[in-house]
């Protein structure tokens, strides 16, 4: 199990923290190419939301095949509140992290009472409804075209709009991360993992089942709102299709090819996601077959996450 | 009054193909408690295969749909023997995830064998369409609905009449018990995959001429199938077709009298509903777990 040794985990997650400060600083000053250094941010991005779902599947063994329409209601919400209110930048972003938060508790709350396949069933409808009303709901979202269009470009002090959105990401994920560690290490994030091996012994230790999975659902789901938030930001016009299915499906693959117990999986997963499409030409074609295909085999040989899985491979290798 | 019934027909049409599709998901859930994530990829595989036999290898319909149900049963059966057999162990969200990866891989391997655009074949012909006053029956509507009610009948009595469909439905109520008697649970959860995926491609094929055939239909056909299993109340076949019905009927009346855009949306809405408010379905009685 996790946490053989010690009961908290908070002095290794926080040197693992400081290291990836340290990476994300000295790579934001160094990269110069354009490509690679927006690579690196939408990395960044997608790693909050990833980081989010980690929480819900990992700790509380939920699934959830709508964590792109949470994103989308980040986004949609960010854009409305700058584009619509004339809301500051800080005031989007802490809204489209609520308004995301409360959505996901008010739908987790009743669809996680009951267990299993609901919640993967639920999401996986949430997220079917949020792209149709996305993609018809022009007053708001502006439909398929032309969309969001025009939002502010972030610059400023001579800063480019991407230096900006990079830094401003930077922050975000390490915050997102302090923030998971800290739940995941506290009474609250023991209380899940108990939880994941058997409901009946958490509630009998007192977890109030119902309603821990219903917070990290909603935390998840805020989570990814900050990550589409902060999406919406960097691309500056989108519209329905960027937050459909598929992008549910690229969240889950960094789960799974990161780790399904600890966080830090989640951005090892991400960035792995985002750049090896990059790197290998004419994946697209065989994106959903490679996809799928791995996550079997992941799945049934590494159910734990194939990241973490070969960590501990190496570790029980070395030490023997 | 006869734009009403024209829409009525067209949503009980439709309502036969998510009828079939959640016919699939109650076999398998019933056979192994598994809700099966890649079975609207079945009703996908039926219609481009269909198409694929049609337009590419040029065999008449009448070849080509019992091809496209032999390829989607015996992927159906590769999916159980293969992967969720040696994977019956895990938890929940393993399998629940084994399943969303099947169906991905289908989703892509069929993009790839068959490209990504949407095609579409003949009608299956032979019936003549029917016209009551001003109100038409389509052709391929007739074939559906004579369809689902042949196949409703040969499963009624297939589960009730038989000693293999009790054998089946022993195996689903009480693994172990049923293990004890000699019926071997690993058969059942084999036979009910292919059931499904048979009747998924099936339906697949019975669309193919009236909605394009697309390697991206399963997500959607997938999700409205469940939809109706889950308002008919998960496990109940009759309730599955009924279910499927409903939720073909309300779509086509939201398109015909409230907005076309958001028909796709009112079926997702019903299935989150149900799920908070009746998760045991509109007509199912409350289940009570103890532990």
């Amino acid at each position: 199990m996790r946490n053989s040794k010690s009961t908290s985990n908070l002095r290794h997650d926080g040197l693992i923290l400081l290291g990836l400060a340290i990476f994300l600083a000295i790579l934001g000053v160094t990269l110069s190419n354009q490509f690679h250094r927006s690579i690196v941010v939408l990395s960044m991005i997608h790693a909050i939301a990833a980081i989010g779902l980690t929480l819900l599947m990992g700790y509380a063994g939920q699934v959830s095949i709508g964590q792109g329409a949470f994103m989308g209601v980040g986004a949609y919400a960010a854009a409305f509140a700058m584009q619509q209110l004339s809301l500051p930048v800080p005031v989007a972003l802490i809204g489209a992290i609520l308004l995301p938060g409360l959505l996901g508790y008010v739908i987790g709350r009743p669809i996680l009472r009951l267990s299993g396949h609901n919640l993967a069933l639920g999401t996986l409808a949430l997220g079917a409804v949020f792209f149709v009303v996305a993609s018809q709901w022009r007053s708001v979202t502006g439909g398929i075209d032309p969309g969001i269009v025009n939002l502010p470009n972030l610059g400023f002090w001579g800063q480019s709009h991407e230096t900006v959105v990079y830094w401003l990401s930077a922050v975000v994920l390490l915050v997102a991360a302090i923030v998971a560690a800290a739940l995941v290490d506290g009474r609250f994030g023991r209380g899940l993992e108990v939880l994941r091996t058997s409901e009946v012994v958490a509630a009998c230790m007192g977890v109030d089942t119902v309603r821990a999975k219903s917070m990290v659902f909603a935390i998840a789901a805020a989570f990814a709102g900050a990550s589409g938030a902060l999406l919406a930001l960097y691309l500056r016009s989108f519209n329905a299709n960027t937050f459909g299915v598929s992008l549910s499906i690229e969240l889950l693959m960094m789960v799974i090819i990161g780790s399904l117990s600890t966080i830090w999986g989640a951005i090892f997963g991400a960035f792995a996601i985002i750049i090896l499409p990059n790197l290998l030409e004419s994946f697209d074609h065989a994106k959903l077959l490679v996809y799928g295909l791995t996550m079997v085999a992941v799945m049934m040989f590494a159910p734990r996450g194939l990241g973490e899985t070969l960590l501990r491979f190496v570790r029980s290798r070395s030490s023997s | 009054m006869e734009v009403f019934i024209q829409i009525l027909i067209t949503g009980i049409v439709v309502g036969c193909i998510y009828g079939m599709a959640a016919l699939g998901f109650t076999i398998v859930y019933n056979a192994t408690k598994l809700i099966n994530f890649a079975n609207g990829e079945f009703l996908m595989l039926g219609g481009v295969v269909l198409t694929g036999a049609v337009t590419i290898a040029g065999l008449p319909t009448g070849v080509a749909v019992p091809v496209a149900v032999a390829v989607s049963a015996a992927i159906g059966w590769v999916m159980q023997r293969v992967i969720l057999e040696n994977a019956r162990h895990s938890d929940h969200l393993t399998l629940v995830m084994l399943t969303i990866g099947v169906a991905l891989a289908l989703r892509g391997a069929a993009a790839l064998v068959f490209g990504r655009d949407i095609s579409f074949v003949p009608e299956f012909g032979f019936i003549p369409l029917v016209l009551v006053g001003n109100v038409y029956i389509p052709s391929q509507g007739i074939w559906i609905m004579l369809t689902l009610a042949v196949l409703s009948l040969a499963l009624w009595y297939l589960f009730s009449r038989t000693l293999f469909g009790k054998a089946m439905r022993a195996a689903s109520q009480e693994p172990r018990a049923a293990a004890l008697c000699g019926i071997e649970p690993k058969k059942a959860a084999v036979i009910a995959m292919i059931m499904a995926a048979a009747i998924g491609g099936l339906a697949g094929t019975l669309m193919a001429p009236i909605s394009a055939a697309s390697y991206e239909n399963g997500i959607f056909l997938g999700l409205k199938g469940f939809a109706a299993a889950v308002v008919g109340g998960l496990g109940n076949p009759l309730g599955a077709i009924l279910g499927g019905l409903l939720i073909g009927v309300i779509e086509s009346v939201t398109a015909g009298y409230v907005a076309s855009g958001f028909k796709d949306a009112i079926g997702f809405i019903i299935l989150i509903l149900v799920l908070i408010l009746r998760p045991q379905g509109l007509a199912g009685r409350a289940v009570i777990s103890r532990v």
